[in-house]
């Protein structure tokens, strides 16, 4: 097989290429600013660059192409995602402004960003080994990004994501060798032949590539690292990994189910996916109910969140993945806006994770605890919210996909998880007297508007929803 | 557009009080009136008006599709007045948000009740539970009553989602309500009927889903809790009819033998405890479980006469409990307990109040002549007809004791001897009597010639009652 | 096809032994450098399976994978190392189950 690699190709990472080179420029510029400048330099920077690589990134939607033979697809579907990662890493960004230690930002930034490459390579990751490159991109960043503070708790989370992710990643690995000795090739869309259906290689292979994935997206059984790192990296990164590796991971997940299996091998290779995404959104929301830190409940609430989004793919439709990219924009939105707000109550001890400190916020700070209960809203999936219209639209398209059970597993799941976000709402509007919360951050501009833009994009999808044609995954 | 306005300006007017600084109580309050006072003339200006957006295509048809019905018309109509007389009635701490809020509660059920699509149902559905959550937050008297209705409504506002998006599923259109081609059939369909069934239930409420509601009514503020049990408890009833009756009647028929009892045990069970009660605002909480359980028997028998008698009680009952709890609301405020065992005689000193009272309590009891009445006369008329002699007969003992504990509840507090250590305050005051004006003169405007009520549209009950009819061959 | 002198079989067969051994030392050893190590061989094994595929259906493609895994595995080890480091610089002896402020 030869592959002519032309101009075009390389212009298809554009997008990746323009966040990559940002992060270098970052590093760059933090050297030779001065001391007194450099956070804000470095935060300006990062964004400039996310917003010329988004709207590089937007020329490709509804232009499919398939770059260095197949190892890298462009197109509506690819488009949605690494925007969607754009934007987890523009909310997270901005919380560098109100939270870390001056001389450390412009690393962490630089980090972050090609984590995001990243997530970004696995959203458009056409063969197995643009998949794997893309998760070790994403997953190494985030190692470091996890320990970036001094405290023992962040040290702690390092160490665990380092070994609990390593651990996937390598029956991920396992299974991809497994996949490409049953069909010969690394590209995805060679294990669509028929005659793989009854070769052993590709179930086992298929299997343990499912577990790589349920890990990382923190799907029950595996999801034990979820709540321990979230809590213990710093608020910024727990802000970008909720979402991104989410995002790429989910992209990874549609393309292999929707486009990369011989025909009657989903129902049954899948079937256990759609059984474990049911007892996440349970399982999750239980989770949350005795949880005393934010970062901790936002982590069990993503393990049911992400239960929701795959509910949406369960009958492996069209409208189900526009319903699970609608749910993850949404979902972004809503845990990127419940960050900020963190983080403007937050300073370097990160105040803002603790729980306790939400009470009687109204009093202190009647926008931040608005603009709180809106987000909380969202998440739980209550109007005039985009979770609200999310969860109808999951609801129905799973429920006509002949997956009644997993409706049911996400009603019973949300109404579980409204006491856990009402017990926050109720938090913060408590009249306490004795408030001790922390006052908010004098000035915390970014923060300020990250929340602020979040919330109308979290209201504003519920009416507009975007139409999200030609999003579905291909792989040639 | 001005159909929309209905929706739009009381919440954009609830915000703007909710956001702003200076803490002017009169200024909130008068905003707050005329706000109510436009939605008022709105209504009647708008009536037969219709406004539509589409919202989705996929994977159902959805619209924002809004305008009244022969219905909710007068539903929204009440809407407007209970929240005129309960902002003019307002007087509590942190004046300005409690009038946002009262005016979030209005925008939220405005567009409840001229939803013509059920996913915007579903929507306002929550949304309305929001404002009455925040209230008993800032302003109840214990958080767990906040709990206990956030925890009951949503969990049958969960209900609602999940019918409707079944209904959708299976239907292909949400933008169903006031048609009357609609009808479903399928396997489905008797979960999708249980999934509204059980959202309206809880919401109206009726045994043995009532349990937040004594809770909720005794804790909220009387203004607030004057529109939410006035109004917000018509919601469920009103999606009754306007979403099961009209859509799955055989259903309704089929089921008709549960809904009975529950509504018989309702209207059994609040009337015996109301007797008991010593919290005044319980008393009338109780009632209006009585009550409205009246209705849902109505609902349930599936007659066109007790369909007819339960619209007009639907509007009195509104019309006297809105009034009940803003008098007790100023009792309250004066005396500054509820309890019927330390109150007593204040009627000699004010006979303003007293007569407010028992107006109120009088069309609370079914006195001829005040609008409860009619509405009693036609529901039993109406249940006798449907050949639940039974029922009737049943329905008959709340009646009687309607009597014992409304006039319990007024010489509790109006007659007997002045309680000396009972503070002694003016009698009502003109705005307080203006608050009353509008709820007073509407019972007897309505109990004199419920004619308005039943001549006025005479297409009113055409829809229902032809689905109605072509349900119970 | 290039005829080979070990069958693919066993090739597979022993893949899977280093690969289980890897699994096994990430359970059941409590050192981290060890664990790092069977960390190593998960993906040694799959390298090895890779490499055997690559021959079997004559693609390099398995060969420029294995190439890549050992990279990031490179990658992987310096900041595992690092990351062990700064959390066992103030411990006496190294033990993973130390790590535990936070419980699930």
């Amino acid at each position: 097989m030869t592959v002519n690699v032309t101009s075009a190709d390389w212009y298809a990472l554009a997008p990746i290429s323009i966040v990559a080179i940002t992060a270098l420029v970052v590093l760059l510029a933090d050297l030779f600013a001065p001391k007194h400048v450099n956070r804000y330099l470095a935060i300006v920077l990062a964004v400039l660059g996310i917003v010329v690589a988004a709207t590089d990134c937007k020329a490709a939607y509804a232009h499919d192409f398939a770059a260095f033979g197949g190892a890298f697809i462009v197109g509506g579907f690819s488009v949605v995602f690494q925007e969607i990662i754009l934007i987890a890493a523009l909310g997270s960004v901005v919380l560098y402004g109100a939270i870390g230690k001056d001389d450390r930002i412009a690393g962490a930034i630089a980090l972050m960003l090609w984590s995001a490459c990243g997530a970004m390579l696995m959203a458009g990751a056409g063969s197995l080994m643009t998949i794997f490159l893309g998760i070790e991109l994403l997953s190494l960043a985030l190692y470091c990004l996890c320990g970036l503070a001094d405290r023992p708790t962040a040290r702690e989370a390092a160490f665990k994501y380092l070994i609990l992710s390593s651990v996937a990643s390598g029956f991920m690995l396992y299974g991809m060798a497994m996949l490409f000795g049953a069909s010969g090739s690394v590209a995805l869309a060679d294990l669509t032949n028929p005659v793989l259906a009854s070769n052993p290689l590709l179930w086992i292979g298929g299997g343990l590539f499912l577990v790589g994935i349920s890990f990382k997206l923190s799907l029950v059984p595996f999801h034990a690292w979820s709540p321990d790192v979230y809590e213990g990296a710093p608020l910024p990164v727990t802000a970008f990994m909720s979402v991104a590796t989410k995002a790429g991971t989910l992209a990874v997940f549609a393309r292999f189910v929707y486009a990369a299996m011989p025909s009657g091998v989903a129902d049954r290779l899948l079937l256990p996916i759609w059984i474990v995404a049911g007892i996440s959104m349970i399982a999750g929301n239980v989770g949350m109910l005795a949880q005393h830190d934010l970062k901790r409940l936002l982590a069990y609430s993503g393990i049911a969140q992400i239960g929701y989004m795959l509910a949406a793919l369960a009958g492996g439709t069209a409208l189900g993945m526009r319903y699970a990219i609608f749910y993850l924009a949404a979902y972004t939105f809503m845990n990127l806006g419940a960050f900020a707000i963190a983080a403007l109550i937050s300073d370097d001890a990160e105040q803002g994770s603790r729980l306790a400190n939400y009470r009687g916020l109204a009093q202190k700070s009647p926008a931040a605890a608005a603009l709180m209960t809106v987000f909380l809203l969202a998440l739980a999936g209550l109007p005039p919210t985009a979770g609200f219209l999310g969860k109808i639209l999951i609801l129905s398209t799973t429920a006509s996909a002949g997956y009644v059970w997993l409706g049911i597993a996400l009603i019973v799941g949300t109404a579980i998880s409204l006491y856990a976000y009402a017990k926050i709402i109720r938090a913060m509007y408590q009249r306490d007297e004795h408030a001790h919360t922390h006052a908010a951050h004098p000035f915390v501009p970014l923060a300020w508007a990250s929340a602020i833009v979040c919330c109308v994009a979290v209201v504003v999808l519920t009416f507009v929803p975007p139409a999200l044609r030609d999003v579905l995954p291909l792989v040639r | 557009m001005l159909v929309l306005s209905l929706v739009l300006v009381p919440i954009v007017a609830g915000f703007v009080l909710l956001v702003l600084r200076n803490e002017n109580p009169v200024m909130s309050r008068t905003v707050g009136a005329l706000v109510a006072a436009f939605t008022f003339g709105a209504a009647i200006a708008a009536h037969g008006q219709e406004w539509s957006y589409r919202w989705l295509t996929r994977p159902f048809v959805a619209s924002f599709h809004i305008g009244d019905t022969a219905i909710s018309y007068w539903l929204v109509l009440l809407l407007a007045i209970c929240t005129f007389c309960a902002i003019l009635a307002a007087s509590v701490p942190r004046q300005r948000a409690f009038v946002g809020q009262m005016l979030l509660l209005e925008g939220a059920m405005m567009g409840l009740f001229l939803a013509r699509d059920l996913l915007l149902f579903a929507l306002f559905w929550d949304l309305m539970l929001l404002p009455v959550f925040f209230v008993l937050l800032g302003w109840g008297e214990h958080v767990a009553t906040a709990w206990r209705y956030f925890i009951y409504n949503f969990a049958g506002g969960l209900f609602l989602l999940l019918a409707t998006a079944a209904f959708g599923a299976l239907y292909g259109s949400t933008d169903v309500i006031g048609r009357s081609d609609v009808h479903l059939a399928g396997a489905w369909v008797p979960w999708i009927f249980w999934g509204f069934a059980v959202a309206f239930l809880v919401k109206t409420p009726v045994w043995p889903l009532h349990t937040w509601m004594p809770l909720t009514y005794s804790d909220t503020p009387s203004p607030m809790v004057a529109v939410v049990s006035a109004v917000q408890s018509k919601g469920g009833l009103y999606g009754f009819i306007a979403i099961g009756m009209a859509f799955m009647p055989e259903y309704v028929k089929a089921y008709a033998p549960i809904l009975i009892v529950l509504g018989v045990i309702s209207l059994l069970y609040g009337a015996f405890v109301a007797v008991t009660q010593n919290d005044a605002k319980r008393v009338v909480a109780y009632s209006s479980l009585s009550h409205l359980g009246l209705i849902v028997v109505a609902l349930a028998s599936l007659n066109a006469t007790a369909l007819q008698g339960a619209l007009i009680y639907m509007i009195a009952h509104g019309l006297f409990s809105a009034a009940l709890f803003l008098v007790l609301g100023f009792v309250e405020s004066r005396e500054e307990t509820r309890s019927l065992v330390r109150l007593g005689g204040i009627g000699a000193t004010n006979p303003r109040l007293a007569g407010a009272l028992c107006i109120a309590a009088l069309a609370a009891l079914g006195l001829p002549g005040l609008a409860g009445f009619v509405g009693e006369l036609i529901i039993l008329t109406g249940i006798f007809q449907a050949g639940l002699t039974w029922a009737a007969i049943l329905a008959l003992i709340p009646i009687v004791l309607a009597s014992a504990y409304m006039l319990r509840l007024f010489q509790g507090i109006m007659n007997g001897p002045q309680v000396p250590d009972l503070p002694v305050r003016r009698d009502l005051g003109w705005l307080e009597g203006l608050a009353l004006a509008p709820l007073v003169l509407a019972l007897v405007v309505l109990g004199v010639n419920p004619h308005a009520l039943t001549t006025f549209d005479t297409g009113a009950y055409n829809a229902v009652a032809t689905t109605l009819q072509g349900g119970t061959r | 096809m290039l005829p080979m002198s070990v069958p693919l079989i066993d090739y597979v067969a022993l893949s899977s032994v280093i690969f289980f051994i890897g699994v096994a030392g990430v359970l059941v050893r409590r050192n981290p450098l060890i664990v790092l190590m069977s960390i190593e061989l998960m993906f040694n094994a799959a390298n090895l399976l890779f490499m055997a595929f690559a021959r079997a259906w004559g693609n390099n493609a398995g060969h420029i994978f294995a190439f890549l895994v050992i990279t990031v595995a490179a990658a992987e080890a310096a900041i595992g190392l690092a990351i062990v480091v700064t959390v066992f610089r103030t411990a006496r002896h190294v033990d993973v189950d130390d790590v535990s402020l936070m419980k699930g």
